[in-house]
């Protein structure tokens, strides 16, 4: 696989994944970069800074929105959270995904079979 | 809510990027300290914890850049993106991008080149005031249109029009000597009427028209041409009123008209005439309604139609016939068209096949980049479907796609104007003097426009169809795409190699349709070369003197330079003879002249006897090479006293002596208006052609510059073309005329030096442009289609490489594959060919017009050239197929 292909899987799966913390509730940039290492169980590594691309890219998109808002020690910090039209495309993402990794797992399977 | 709140973000962003900079930069800074202080809770010391933070989150910098490049965002944002991502992608891919970009270039450029053309001859207004109501006079016989109008004609739509034309002129041209020191300029002259600048809504600069009592009276007045104003007098302000000497005749001049003024004649040309001057019609002398030789437009008045305007100048003229002005039925018509498509609709049709033909080519340029880019696309292919599966929308990668075409159609584009501009220049230097060529084939903002309309819309139709192959594959097939890659993504799918397949089919139909028609106008060509003119083209060359009136005052002295000129030429042992003429064939129109046959009363379904006439020295017929058929030509013992001779071609011979000898016969000719007014037919010469190698053979006769006196001035042409045969080169020809001209008289000018080969080839000048040009866009066509065939070949080999082995392996033999392979290629073509074929039946009727004795379905050439594309093909179709059976079986499939 290229360069251009990985970074292309990871900025998609981010983007699922940035949604997916913000349907709880709406957060702070940190707050949804320690979320995401919490929920992936330290998983799927990504690298902190590109978080905030990607955030720029979802706002962009309107499937996310921000505010200026407090952090608990009280320093002014930006909150996301998720747009309609972003708990549409959340939804949306997770059929595909779900098919995606079903086939994959499906392909995988079978080419188990065929070493056995 | 969400949506409005999106807007004011991007509205923000754009306004207050500092402050959104900043603020981006405060968000991470958070980050990172909260990341910090966790860091230090767990244990760390306060720098340890700052650095591990700052590593964790990684180069700030370049996420702060991807955050400016994602704020970019949707709409014109995402272009600006897409465009730079395609900018990327086509630096790295520097042949695709160059082979792309100067096949556009070439489209786009000559698109562009021949738009010029199209857009200032067959578009814009005409250099008229109101041209819409300008009107071209033209008279017909026979329904031969384009006829001139006679002097009493012009008198009677003046008089009895006025309700429907506002203006009616009439012109000619003519020459006069302009002389300064020994330096003397021949001046191109317009022989015009009172009413003519006005008709056609001409200001003049200074000064004022002519009168009509001028007009009527010829008087010796002026207009002079500000171009000359400026060179000769150097603009003086009181040149109007001044006496100057033109032709050794003192002229007033009265009035200066701008340079920029072409008499409807003149438009293309570079230059129109220098000067004006009565044409001296006096109603109270004019009473034949023949010799048509006058140009007429007109001004309809204010309020009234076209079309009434017309209605009433066709029922004068058939009240006139029904009157019995005109003494036998010829046929005769009147009509008034408009301006403009008297001098654009002759135009259209050749102007049109080129622009399509040109069409045609950037289509097959466009085809083959949008099969470049689907091959390419190829590689891309998974990409592509990753992205689709993770969200991306099929409408963002269309407009990705779109967009890289649009980047190169932009840099065909720009590339384009340089190839237009470059071809333009080329052109341009190339064209037959004389036209005004520096406007014709010029880059101007209309043409800039249309370049860069064509060029993002080229980008955006070719960029198309890779797109829609592209997105045909969706995220559904991610699994098939995934499942693929195993087997190497640079051969592409089958399917797209379908759409690729299809696409060189196109090309091919495309260029069929461009060959079948450069080889109709190539054959039309040789088919006009091989018009016998009936005069010699070879070793003669011609060169037109003018005798002022002062210095010839009488008819005598006119008569007696010729012959004197002519002897002597012909005394050089050099020349083999030498003549001259009034008229040049192939190079002017003639007027005509009615006659009465002697004794012979015409029956009433008989039509006119009417003839184009010539004057002519004696020599001037053995010069040029006509034969004589019968009887003898013109000799030194028919002078002015002697009785009048006339000579006719075979044609007026036939046409009212069929089967008899006319010689002895006797006309009468044109009334008051010519001497002699009686002349015996002497002889019998064939056929010239001339007014053109496709117009039919009109009556001609030729009478003696000796003996013939025009109407208005009584005198014998002051005018002639002196022609020489010689098989000296041209320039030594020349030089030769002007010495012997200048022996006689060092004073007189000689202009439009010109050998007949240059004739005939000026009057074949707009078939051989014509078929030059789609000859050029043909082979230029073959060739990108050729290599479209090349291509399709060695992607279809390139993907059956495997199959190709193992089927050697197995033992099929190598001219086995090689016909598989050329049978993808016959496919190709069968479709190409069959798509041509309609093609050209639909598109060829365009040309009709403009072939001579060809038929737009001639089936000689249409399978000649469906064979030359045929061979082309298959040929580029088996070098592709050559790296099929080079393939060693062996070695193919231990790699697998």
């Amino acid at each position: 696989m290229t360069e251009k292909n990985r970074s292309e899987l990871l900025q998609g799966t981010l983007d699922l994944l940035i949604l997916e913390t913000l349907q709880l509730e709406p957060k702070h940039g940190w707050g949804i970069s320690k979320r995401i290492q919490q929920l992936s169980s330290d998983v799927l590594v990504i690298q902190q800074g590109s978080l905030y691309p990607a955030l720029y890219r979802l706002q962009d998109k309107g499937l996310i929105r921000s505010r200026w808002g407090e952090s608990e020690e009280g320093r002014r910090v930006k909150v996301y959270r998720l747009t309609k039209k972003g708990a549409r495309q959340l939804e949306a993402e997770r059929d595909t995904w779900r098919a995606l990794s079903g086939a994959v797992e499906a392909v995988l399977a079978a080419s188990q079979l065929q070493k056995a | 809510m969400d949506r409005l709140w999106q807007w004011r973000e991007r509205l923000r962003r754009l306004v207050f990027k500092s402050r959104v900079e900043r603020e981006v930069l405060d968000e991470m800074q958070f980050h990172i300290d909260m990341e910090a202080r966790e860091r230090r809770e767990q244990g760390l010391d306060a720098n340890h914890a700052r650095r591990a933070a700052r590593m964790d989150f990684g180069n700030v910098e370049r996420y702060r850049e991807e955050a400016r490049e994602a704020r970019l965002g949707h709409g014109v944002d995402t272009l600006v993106g897409d465009a730079r991502y395609s900018l990327r992608l086509l630096r790295r891919h520097p042949g695709f991008t160059a082979s792309a970009v100067a096949a556009l270039a070439l489209g786009i450029g000559t698109v562009t080149a021949v738009f010029s053309l199209v857009s200032s001859t067959l578009f814009g207004a005409l250099p008229y005031a109101e041209p819409d109501r300008v009107a071209w006079i033209a008279t017909s016989w026979d329904g031969v249109p384009d006829g001139g109008i006679s002097p009493a004609e012009y008198l009677d739509f003046r008089e009895q029009l006025v309700e429907v034309f506002s203006h009616v002129g009439v012109y000619a041209f003519g020459a006069l000597n302009l002389t300064e020191g020994d330096r003397t300029e021949r001046l191109r002259t317009a022989l015009i009427t009172e009413e003519l600048l006005p008709a056609l809504g001409v200001e003049l600069v200074r000064g004022r028209n002519i009168t009509r009592e001028e007009s009527e009276s010829g008087a010796s007045v002026l207009l002079i041409g500000e171009s000359l104003w400026r060179e000769r007098w150097d603009a003086r302000e009181d040149i109007v009123g001044d006496t100057i000497s033109i032709s050794q005749t003192a002229f007033e001049v009265v009035g200066v008209f701008p340079e920029s003024l072409r008499l409807p004649e003149e438009i293309w040309l570079d230059s129109g005439s220098r000067v004006m001057t009565p044409l001296g019609i006096d109603p109270g002398s004019v009473t034949n309604r023949g010799s048509h030789f006058l140009s007429g437009v007109a001004r309809t008045a204010a309020g009234v139609s076209f079309e009434r305007s017309r209605g009433a100048i066709e029922a004068l003229a058939q009240r006139w016939v029904a009157d019995g002005e005109y003494p036998v039925d010829m046929g005769f018509e009147v009509t008034a068209m408009p301006l403009d498509r008297f001098l654009r609709g002759p135009l259209r049709a050749p102007v049109v096949a080129i622009f399509v033909a040109v069409g045609l080519l950037l289509l097959i340029a466009c085809t083959n980049v949008a099969g470049l880019m689907l091959a390419r696309t190829d590689l891309r292919s998974r990409e592509m479907a990753l992205r689709s599966s993770l969200g991306a929308e099929r409408r963002r990668i269309v407009q990705q796609v779109v967009t890289e075409s649009t980047v190169l159609g932009v840099f065909g584009g720009i590339f384009g104007l340089v190839v237009a501009t470059l071809a333009l220049a080329a052109a341009r230097a190339t064209m037959p003097d004389g036209f005004d060529w520096q406007n014709l084939l010029q880059i101007d903002l209309r043409v800039v426009l249309f370049g860069s309309l064509l060029a993002i819309g080229t980008g955006i139709v070719f960029g198309l169809i890779p797109a829609l192959a592209l997105g045909a594959v969706g995220g559904r097939r991610l699994v098939r795409a995934l499942g693929s890659s195993s087997s190497g993504a640079n051969q592409g799918s089958p399917s797209r190699s379908r759409w690729r397949s299809a696409l060189v089919a196109a090309e091919l139909a495309l260029t069929l349709v461009l060959l079948v028609a450069a080889g109709l106008l190539f054959k039309s060509f040789n088919e006009l070369l091989d018009v016998d003119p009936g005069y010699r083209t070879d070793n003669i060359a011609s060169t037109r003197v003018s005798l002022p009136a002062t210095s010839y005052p009488e008819s005598s002295d006119l008569v007696r330079f010729y012959r004197e000129v002519t002897s002597s030429l012909r005394a050089r042992p050099e020349v083999d003879d030498a003549g001259a003429v009034t008229n040049l064939p192939l190079a002017t129109r003639l007027g005509d002249m009615n006659f009465r046959i002697d004794g012979r009363t015409m029956p009433e379904d008989v039509r006119s006897p009417a003839a184009d006439w010539q004057a002519v020295t004696s020599g001037y017929l053995e010069t040029m090479g006509i034969p004589l058929l019968e009887g003898r030509t013109f000799s030194s013992q028919d002078r002015a006293d002697s009785p009048g001779v006339v000579i006719v071609n075979q044609t007026l011979a036939e046409m009212h002596w069929p089967g008899e000898s006319p010689i002895g016969a006797r006309f009468a000719l044109g009334g008051d208006m010519t001497q002699p007014e009686t002349a015996e037919i002497i002889g019998v010469v064939a056929d010239v052609k001339h007014s053109g190698l496709t117009a039919d053979t009109r009556p001609q006769m030729y009478l003696s510059h000796e003996q013939f006196r025009f109407w208005n001035s009584g005198r014998a042409p002051a005018s002639l073309e002196l022609v020489v045969a010689s098989r000296l080169p041209p320039s030594s020809v020349q030089q030769l005329m002007t010495e012997t001209v200048r022996r006689i008289d060092p004073n007189l000018p000689l202009s439009e030096f010109r050998t007949m080969e240059q004739v005939r080839a000026g009057s074949v000048a707009i078939p051989r442009l014509l078929m030059s040009l789609l000859g050029i866009f043909a082979i230029t066509a073959m060739l990108l289609a050729t290599v479209g065939v090349y291509g399709v070949t060695a992607q279809v080999v390139g993907r059956r490489l495997s199959e190709f082995g193992l089927r050697m392996a197995l033992g099929a033999r190598r001219a086995d594959i090689s016909l598989g392979v050329l049978r993808s290629v016959a496919i190709l073509l069968a479709s190409g060919v069959a798509a041509g074929l309609l093609g050209a039946f639909a598109g060829t009727r365009l040309l009709r017009s403009q072939l001579f004795q060809v038929d737009p379905l001639d089936p000689g050439v249409i399978v000649s050239v469906a064979l030359l594309m045929v061979v082309a093909a298959l040929a580029a179709g088996m070098l592709a197929a050559r790296r099929a059976v080079r393939v060693d079986p062996a070695r193919l499939l231990r790699s697998e």
